[in-house]
């Protein structure tokens, strides 16, 4: 029906609507597509997100350009995630710079620990005061002082070694110093590098220092030279610049040489200055050692060796005197009659308190027996009476014996016979000397009574030697009746044993003509 | 001085050390063979009037487990190859050796030393081997640690090579250093 409008003639603006809708539509699809594409933003970005990662590397591949354009941008971005979060980007960084900052610190650490350690060897010498006096005079602290005077330290011996070849071009060595064959050194020195490199760290650094108790190898490379020196001591870190510096200067001079090298080492020869220089040594170190070694062991050990041999010769004296206390209370407590109620040392004193019968031995007596000084003790003890048998029987024997010697039998003038009113007397005494005698017998002892006789001054001597032997036998005999032994009395006259009396009153006269007792003693035996 | 460094390699156990050790006086210790795999002395020899010292690597032996490091021969002035004339095997080793050494580090002087010459009644290795040996262009010499025949002439053989190669080999060989 259109195609018949059309060709009728009649072409209104409906059927021209139509006739642009039939040839412009896909056209027009196309371009409300794209118009609907380029309005949705976050289609866009998907887009350009797919090949922007190859437009860079296209960009980067053509020239700086795009370096140069992004950089403002990334620097600006870095800048601004750094005030924003710096934790991000420092944990982004840290296994770069935690090994590096790492490796630099535990370097540090060990120099400065090594010197530090000379340093409080050497703190207490007459060295140490001259330091001291030097930092005043220059200004410098006292640290900065020792850092600089005690890192001691020498080198030994310097290998320059073709670094292909593992050969020894020249080697120096200190005065005084005996070394092995250093083209074997420096071969080993090279194949040991190789065995390090093969094995641990295949590609990356050579090693730099190889370390094995007082002794430090240093090593510094050129492309084609190896400079190592053995040195002992505390290396400083500006020896390996030294030695860095040392090799870089034979590449530059030998260069030629050393690439070109055929074996022949005499054109290394005027290399030796370079290797002298970097026989470098500060402070004679061995003697500085010793010295300072005597000196700090000194003080290391000999202090506390005096400290640790006082307390324990305080100890063993101490304990010896503890013993000799425990010996002494051990045999005063095994006295009878001694009872300890309260021991104890008490500063450098012992104390000790307790009960005592009077009749048993002083213990303080026995403090020297024991080995012990009365003034290191402070002693004090209550008396009391033991009911054991042996005081009791003690007591009792020492009663009767006091009790039988204050007796005393009186006679009239110049008669032996024992008056009557006596008589009573004789018993009582014929039975404290019969108590007297199994006291005696339960004390271990052996008794005998001795019975005496005499006279007062008057009248003819001979009489009176007589009348005082009647008298002492009228006694004995009386007790004998009254049941004591003969045996256990001996007769005594005037004048044997004692001297005769002599009173000068009548009252006195009348206490010569007596017979008395006295008890002899002897052990059982 | 002239100073060269020399290599000793072959299969393991073909007799390398028993003959440096009839050479030269040792300082180092044989355990640093199965430690770092190489174990270097001197000796001090005069060739056609010419003093040579001469360092000489001997290195731990191949075998089914550890191959020889070929970057220790880096630097090497020429190298002694070991067999051990009662194990054809170490002939196949020493020749596939050899080839792996001019692979890595070009063309050096070499002498082939088969060793063991005392147990010569006892040996694998027969005409057909030295015509072999003859095809590669492998200068030999029969020797004997034991006994320390031709032990020397080995060593004074080489570096006469070595000398006679004018020293091109050594500091030169290693064109590509890893």
């Amino acid at each position: 029906m259109s195609a018949d409008a059309v060709q009728n003639g009649h072409a209104g603006p409906d059927r021209f609507a139509e006739l642009k809708a039939i040839l412009v539509e896909p056209e027009r699809t196309q371009l409300q597509d794209l118009q609907r594409r380029f309005d949705d933003s976050s289609g866009r970005a998907e887009a350009v997100s797919q090949i922007l990662p190859e437009a860079v590397r296209l960009g980067a591949s053509r020239g700086n350009q795009l370096r140069k354009a992004l950089q403002p941008t990334i620097e600006e971005a870095l800048n601004l995630s750094v005030k924003r979060n710096p934790r991000a980007l420092a944990e982004a960084l840290f296994p770069i710079f935690g090994k590096a900052l790492r490796k630099a610190i535990a370097a540090e650490l060990q120099a400065t620990l090594q010197t530090l350690d000379h340093m409080l060897e050497s703190s207490f010498s007459a060295r140490s005061l001259r330091w001291r006096l030097e930092a005043i005079r220059t200004g410098k602290s006292y640290t900065e002082i020792v850092l600089l005077r005690s890192a001691l330290y020498r080198v030994e011996q310097v290998f320059l070694i073709h670094r292909q070849t593992g050969l020894l071009l020249q080697h120096a060595v200190a005065g005084g110093e005996t070394v092995k064959d250093p083209e074997m050194v420096s071969g080993m020195l090279t194949a040991i590098q190789d065995f390090v490199r093969d094995s641990f760290s295949p590609g990356s650094e050579e090693l730099d220092t190889v370390r094995t108790g007082d002794l430090t190898l240093v090593i510094a490379y050129s492309p084609h030279a190896i400079l190592a020196g053995a040195v002992r001591g505390v290396v400083p870190r500006e020896l390996n610049n030294v030695f860095q510096d040392g090799v870089e200067s034979i590449h530059a001079s030998h260069l030629k040489q050393l690439v070109d090298f055929d074996g022949e080492t005499s054109r290394f020869d005027d290399c030796r200055p370079v290797l002298d220089r970097c026989l470098l040594g500060q402070g004679d170190r061995k003697e500085g050692a010793v010295r300072s070694g005597w000196m700090s062991r000194a003080l290391l050990f000999g202090i506390p060796a005096v400290v640790i041999i006082l307390i324990a010769g305080w100890l063993t004296v101490r304990e010896l005197e503890q013993r000799r206390w425990n010996q002494y209370i051990r045999s005063i407590e095994s006295q009878p009659g001694i009872v300890v109620a309260h021991e104890r040392r008490t500063g450098g004193r012992f104390l000790i308190r307790g009960l005592r019968d009077p009749l048993t031995r002083d213990p303080d007596v026995l403090l020297a027996s024991a080995g012990l000084s009365a003034e290191a003790v402070d002693s004090r003890w209550e008396t009391y009476e033991s009911l054991q048998p042996q005081f009791t029987n003690e007591r009792k024997y020492l009663r009767l014996k006091q009790i039988l010697e204050r007796r005393q039998f009186r006679f009239r003038p110049g008669s032996a016979e024992i008056p009557p009113e006596m008589d009573p007397q004789l018993v009582e005494i014929s039975g404290d000397l019969r108590a007297l005698y199994d006291a005696a017998t339960q004390t271990g002892r052996s008794v005998r009574v001795e019975v005496h006789g005499d006279t007062d001054p008057l009248g003819p001597e001979q009489r009176n030697l007589t009348l005082a032997q009647d008298r002492a036998k009228a006694v004995a005999d009386g007790l004998s009746v009254k049941g004591v032994s003969d045996s256990q009395l001996v007769l005594r006259g005037r004048g044997e044993g004692r001297s005769p009396c002599t009173g000068e009153s009548d009252r006195e006269r009348a206490a010569c003509r007596s017979v008395s007792l006295r008890v002899l003693e002897g052990s059982t035996p | 001085m002239i100073r060269k460094k020399i290599c000793m390699v072959g299969l393991y156990g073909v007799g390398k050390t028993s003959l440096v050790k009839r050479y030269v006086e040792s300082m180092f210790d044989e355990r640093y063979h199965t430690t770092i795999g190489v174990k270097i002395d001197k000796k001090d020899v005069v060739v056609e009037r010419t003093p040579v010292s001469l360092a000489i690597w001997d290195m731990a032996g191949e075998d089914e487990i550890s191959q020889v490091k070929v970057s220790h021969l880096r630097g090497a002035s020429g190298y002694l190859l070991v067999v051990d004339g009662c194990r054809r095997s170490s002939l196949d080793k020493a020749l596939e050796l050899r080839a792996r050494i001019e692979q890595q580090l070009g063309p050096l002087p070499f002498m082939l030393v088969i060793n063991k010459a005392d147990l010569k009644h006892q040996w694998e290795i027969d005409a057909a081997d030295f015509e072999r040996i003859y095809k590669e262009g492998c200068s030999f010499m029969e020797a004997s640690a034991r006994t320390g025949n031709a032990v020397e002439a080995a060593f004074v053989g080489l570096t006469r090579s070595i000398l006679t190669a004018g020293g091109a080999a050594s500091g030169t060989a290693d064109g590509d250093d890893d």
